[in-house]
């Protein structure tokens, strides 16, 4: 059971069943994913190539990786990683709730990379790419 | 400037969109790489993200119970 509203009152059947047109566990928190994502890629794309030149040296540089034998995965894995230090995140309860009042305000900053989460948590399967 | 190549790609598009892609295209050739790049570079922090985020063990608790 993820997470509910507070001072949501318990369904028809006095349980804490899933509720009829709840999202799953696994679509919320992949939609949780999929929304941080979005508000990481907003600030790496507004960064200029110097300055996302430089974050990727400092990141390459710490991990003890060479940066020039960096592909486009591993140079966004490094982006990201610096990202995640700067740009603040909602913690996923606090989102949840938000996301569980207000989808419409959610729904538009979605592409869609969720589903693809949600069916592999569905068939077992972890992440596309390491 | 990194090293750049050629990518052919066929979409099937609703026609007034593929037409729209058309003109963009002739009016500004570099905005469809431009949009692949930030499509891209979302699919990729969301892959990242994915590998590297965990949720906590509590997380199929409810928010209330938890903060009670």
């Amino acid at each position: 059971m993820g997470p509910r509203l507070r001072n949501e009152p318990e369904d028809r059947n006095g349980g804490t069943g899933p509720r009829p047109g709840r999202p799953s566990d696994a679509e919320l928190r992949a939609k949780y994913l999929e929304y941080c994502s979005a508000r990481l890629s907003e600030v790496f794309l507004s960064l200029s190539d110097e300055h996302t030149y430089r974050i990727l040296e400092e990141a390459a540089g710490e991990a003890g990786e060479d940066l020039a034998s960096l592909g486009f995965q591993s140079k966004m894995r490094l982006v990201t990683g610096k990202l995640r230090t700067s740009v603040p995140l909602p913690d996923f309860d606090a989102w949840a709730e938000e996301y569980l009042r207000h989808p419409e305000r959610f729904e538009p900053m979605l592409l869609g990379l969720w589903k693809d989460a949600v069916e592999s948590d569905e068939d077992g399967g972890g992440t596309e790419e390491a | 400037m990194p090293d750049t190549r050629a990518v052919e790609l066929v979409l099937q598009l609703p026609a007034d969109m593929a037409e729209s892609v058309e003109e963009v295209t002739l009016r500004d050739p570099e905005y469809l790489g431009r949009l692949i790049r930030v499509g891209l570079a979302r699919r990729a922090v969301f892959q990242e993200l994915r590998r590297s985020l965990t949720f906590p063990a509590t997380t199929d608790s409810l928010p209330a119970e938890r903060s009670a």
